[in-house]
């Protein structure tokens, strides 16, 4: 049986999703200043890994690394908000790419299970 | 314990958050360095033993990851490191100084006849170093077919580099030369591709590459290039670009100055603007942006809002160096 990740399309899933993905983050305001990060490159390859656990995939991050990562925009005032627009947009990038509501309730719980590594709670 | 760095003589103890370079700095260890952020590659050195932190290879090609190079400005080790500098051969290689001609009141031509069989591709940045040992990234702006090595430097007025070139450079001089590197290049597998060339100031130089280098390979697509810069002066080339585009259709070429009274060749206005007003056809095209390294990033920002792929987006920005003149 197919895991999740490989239901949803593996790598090519994650590159197709994260520019629109990206986009959302750029062009909402709540959202956009944590997002805005001069080097493009290196912005984009941290929401492929974001997307990659979201999606189920392989994942390097421990709940001690969300903390360190998060730390910074926590001071900043990242806080459930924040969190919460993240993972609406995720599950409209997916929308756009026509995966079915099952499959976007499963990356959104992922993505929740992660809420208070993120906000270092 | 904080991790130990060896270099030479010295056993120097890594301060918290410090970097190689500026451990060797603060102990008034003399290594050259430029952009200070992991981009020019001026500061690479060679790791003899020890774990070398992924970020400090960031960008350097394969072969040269395998050997232990790695930027010394953005290197952070975790562990002890033992370091020494670049000496070896077969990556530098030298060039001598064939021609140097002003292309405008403060941009140099500086044509180069590498003495070892030099590769590269149109568009990339090399790494020049002068007999005093100061570095700099300049972009190519010849094809590999030419004879010569080509560049379009903006001297400084307090610049290290721009002065030796000024005061002290001439023909016959050798200059070190490393590998070329960077992603601002013609694929040569996408002819029909609409590419966009968009450069400010001496950004112009790779773009002049890739432009004619596209042409050389039939490219068929659309290219429209755009050049800006702060004054005339640094709308250099024209006369040679104009040439080159006029019997090609497909190919479009606007100047652009912030300031001043439009003329039928140039446009008054914000770059930028100008650019994202008339894009067509976003989500295929390919852009290469080169030069002033504000602009480049807010462009490059604007044009991926605007439907450009990331991964069809391609950025050299020209970073200034930290060092210059007391």
């Amino acid at each position: 049986m197919a895991s999740l990740y490989e239901e949803l399309g593996g790598a090519a899933a994650v590159d197709a999703a994260v520019d629109i993905f990206y986009r959302k983050m750029l062009s909402d305001d709540r959202v956009s200043s944590f997002f805005d990060e001069t080097d493009m490159d290196r912005q984009i390859a941290k929401q492929k890994s974001f997307l990659t656990m979201a999606f189920g995939g392989p994942n390097h991050y421990t709940g001690r690394d969300m903390r360190e990562a998060h730390k910074h925009l926590v001071a900043r005032g990242l806080d459930d908000l924040h969190v919460t627009v993240v993972i609406q947009h995720l599950g409209d990038t997916l929308r756009e790419l026509g995966v079915t509501e099952d499959k976007i309730a499963k990356v959104a719980a992922i993505a929740e299970s992660v809420r208070n590594d993120v906000l270092n709670r | 314990m904080p991790p130990f760095l060896r270099y030479k003589d010295h056993t120097i103890a890594l301060e918290e958050k410090e970097s190689v370079l500026h451990a060797l700095q603060r102990k008034d260890i003399h290594v050259s360095f430029s952009c200070g952020v992991g981009v020019c590659q001026s500061c690479m050195m060679q790791c003899t033993q020890g774990e070398i932190p992924r970020r400090a290879q960031s960008g350097l090609k394969e072969n040269l990851k395998k050997q232990g190079y790695f930027l010394s400005c953005v290197c952070y080790p975790e562990g002890d490191l033992s370091i020494c500098d670049l000496n070896d051969p077969s990556l530098h290689t030298e060039a001598v100084i064939e021609e140097m001609t002003m292309l405008s009141a403060s941009i140099l031509l500086l044509r180069l006849r590498p003495l070892q069989p030099f590769s590269y591709r149109a568009g990339q940045f090399a790494n020049l170093g002068n007999p005093q040992g100061i570095q700099r990234s300049y972009s190519l702006a010849s094809l590999p077919s030419d004879p010569l090595l080509e560049f379009h430097i903006r001297l400084q007025p307090q610049g290290l580099m721009s002065r030796w070139l000024r005061e002290e450079a001439n023909l016959g001089m050798t200059l070190s030369l490393r590998n070329a590197t960077g992603e601002c290049f013609y694929a040569e597998d996408e002819p029909d591709r609409d590419l966009l060339l968009v450069g400010t100031g001496t950004g112009l130089a790779p773009l002049w590459g890739i432009l004619r280098d596209a042409i050389a390979h039939e490219h068929k697509g659309k290219i429209d290039l755009f050049h800006g810069a702060l004054d005339l002066d640094g709308l250099y080339l024209a006369k040679e670009i104009q040439e080159i585009v006029k019997d090609r259709p497909n190919i479009s070429y606007t100047r652009c100055l912030l300031q001043g009274t439009p003329t039928p060749n140039t446009l008054i206005g914000d770059l930028q603007d100008l650019i994202c007003n008339q894009l067509s056809a976003p989500k295929e095209k390919r852009a290469f942006l080169c030069g002033d390294p504000k602009l480049v990033q807010s462009l490059r920002k604007r044009l991926f809002l605007k439907g450009l792929s990331h991964q069809n987006i391609h950025v050299d920005p020209f970073i200034p160096s930290t060092q210059s003149t007391p």
